[in-house]
């Protein structure tokens, strides 16, 4: 049976102490029996609880739900729950619209090189085919011998930060082949698709931007020369920097360690 | 509150045996009927809810036998109607109010950090809709849940229990995170 406004009504009175003690026998009879009524208290006392917190009870009321509900195990608890998401939503990033960015379709070597020759004199022409010519023979005649492949990894956030322990990450160990790390990073419910974000590598001495190379819905994925990595542990994190200029860091870190 | 003893084997299979034939069944409708009356007395200011819910079960499983035979109705409602019975007398001596909460907030950010934690063990379309529950202050926060119920084609009061039932289950996780980092 669906809850009228009058059944709302009546549960918030029951929590601020407004029924007489009949009334509150029918609905604690009614709790015991429907689960509507039920679910219907227990989102009503975390509605309170956040109505407290923002001041909108009445001097009565407040007196009322601090010496009966909040009072309990149960109160305190729901009330700090209120307290850490409020800490929670000041350190989360903001939704943000997508920037709209006009972006030109771009142009292939081929098309650059084709209308840079239809504008020049013929010499440059000449000029332009033999130094391709030569360049094309250099390339050839100095290729190195085995190909250098990519690393790929793939980290989910850690908030092992800040617990106490022995954190858990990957070990990576990158050998003369690998010329780049490629990273996964995974989204976690902080980050949002459709936003740009700053990725900034952390070597615990220095932290410095590194680029992103893709990003969807899951993820985003960020490429790393081997060559700038070096044994010790790593972290990346990612801020959003808002349309004031301000810059937000996402909770929670990307952790992983190079080993020799 | 004068204490009656907890039951024994016996009688606690029989008080089971009153709540369900199906032993699982009954099991479930045991820790249903204590929930309730912890939450409704906790709801009530008791702050020792769960020692009058103990009270009440000691209390009906010694009348078990008598009650298979005599007690026609929802169990739900005798177990109600003996626990009102413990709460007036858990009232009469405590009848002062206990003094206002005192929240140490140094304890919210090791909270907040457990419930960033948990959040990650939800499903990412959970956890989103938890947290953009929150957003917002006041008249934006009222407007937000409103566009956040439209968008998931569900009434307002839909979403206020689809996110009571996800913190319902968010609440043990951020406990457990908490006992970890104290102990």
């Amino acid at each position: 049976m669906a809850l009228s406004n009058h059944d709302q009504a009546q549960i918030r009175e029951y929590l601020l102490g407004k029924l007489n003690e009949s009334e509150q026998e029918k609905i604690e009879e009614r709790l015991m029996v429907e689960d509507e009524l039920f679910d219907e208290l227990e989102a009503s006392k975390d509605e309170l609880v956040e109505e407290y917190c923002a001041g909108e009870l009445d001097k009565a009321e407040r007196r009322w739900f601090e010496q009966h509900f909040l009072a309990s195990p149960e109160g305190r608890e729901r009330h700090a729950f209120v307290l850490a998401m409020d800490c929670l939503q000041q350190t989360r990033v903001p939704v943000l619209p997508e920037p709209v960015v006009a972006v030109e379709p771009e142009r292939t070597l081929f098309q650059r090189l084709w209308d840079f020759l239809r504008t020049q004199p013929l010499w440059v022409v000449t000029a332009t085919a033999a130094v391709l010519l030569i360049g094309t023979a250099s390339l050839m005649l100095l290729r190195p011998g085995p190909p250098q492949h990519s690393l790929a990894l793939t980290l989910h956030t850690s908030t092992t930060e800040r617990a106490p322990g022995e954190p858990q990450y990957p070990k990576v160990r990158l050998t003369p082949d690998i010329s780049e790390l490629r990273i996964s990073l995974q989204l976690n419910p902080y980050t949002r698709a459709g936003v740009t974000y700053l990725v900034e590598l952390d070597d615990r001495a220095n932290k410095r931007p590194i680029k992103s190379i893709a990003q969807d819905e899951d993820s985003l994925t960020v490429a790393i020369p081997a060559a700038e990595l070096h044994p010790g542990l790593y972290s990346i994190t990612l801020s959003v920097v808002t349309s004031e200029g301000e810059k937000r860091r996402v909770p929670g870190n990307y952790i992983f360690e190079i080993i020799n | 509150m004068s204490k009656k003893e907890p039951p024994g084997q016996e009688a606690f299979d029989k008080l089971l045996a009153w709540l369900d034939a199906d032993r699982d069944k009954a099991a479930e409708r045991y820790e249903q009927i204590y929930f309730r009356i912890v939450r409704t007395y906790t709801a009530k200011g008791c702050w020792e809810a769960e020692d009058v819910a103990d009270e009440t079960f000691n209390v009906v499983a010694s009348r078990t036998d008598e009650l298979i035979g005599t007690y026609h109705g929802d169990p739900a409602l005798y177990f109600y109607g003996v626990a009102k019975n413990i709460y007036k007398e858990w009232l009469k001596k405590n009848k002062y109010p206990p003094p206002p909460p005192i929240i140490d907030n140094s304890k919210i950010e090791l909270r907040c950090h457990c419930l960033e934690k948990c959040l990650q063990e939800l499903n990412p379309d959970e956890a989103k809709m938890v947290l953009q529950y929150y957003e917002g202050e006041k008249q934006a926060r009222i407007a937000n849940r409103k566009k956040l119920a439209a968008e998931l084609g569900i009434s307002l009061n839909a979403l206020r229990i689809r996110i009571c039932h996800l913190l319902t289950r968010l609440r043990p996780c951020i406990e457990e995170c908490l006992k970890h980092l104290d102990g």
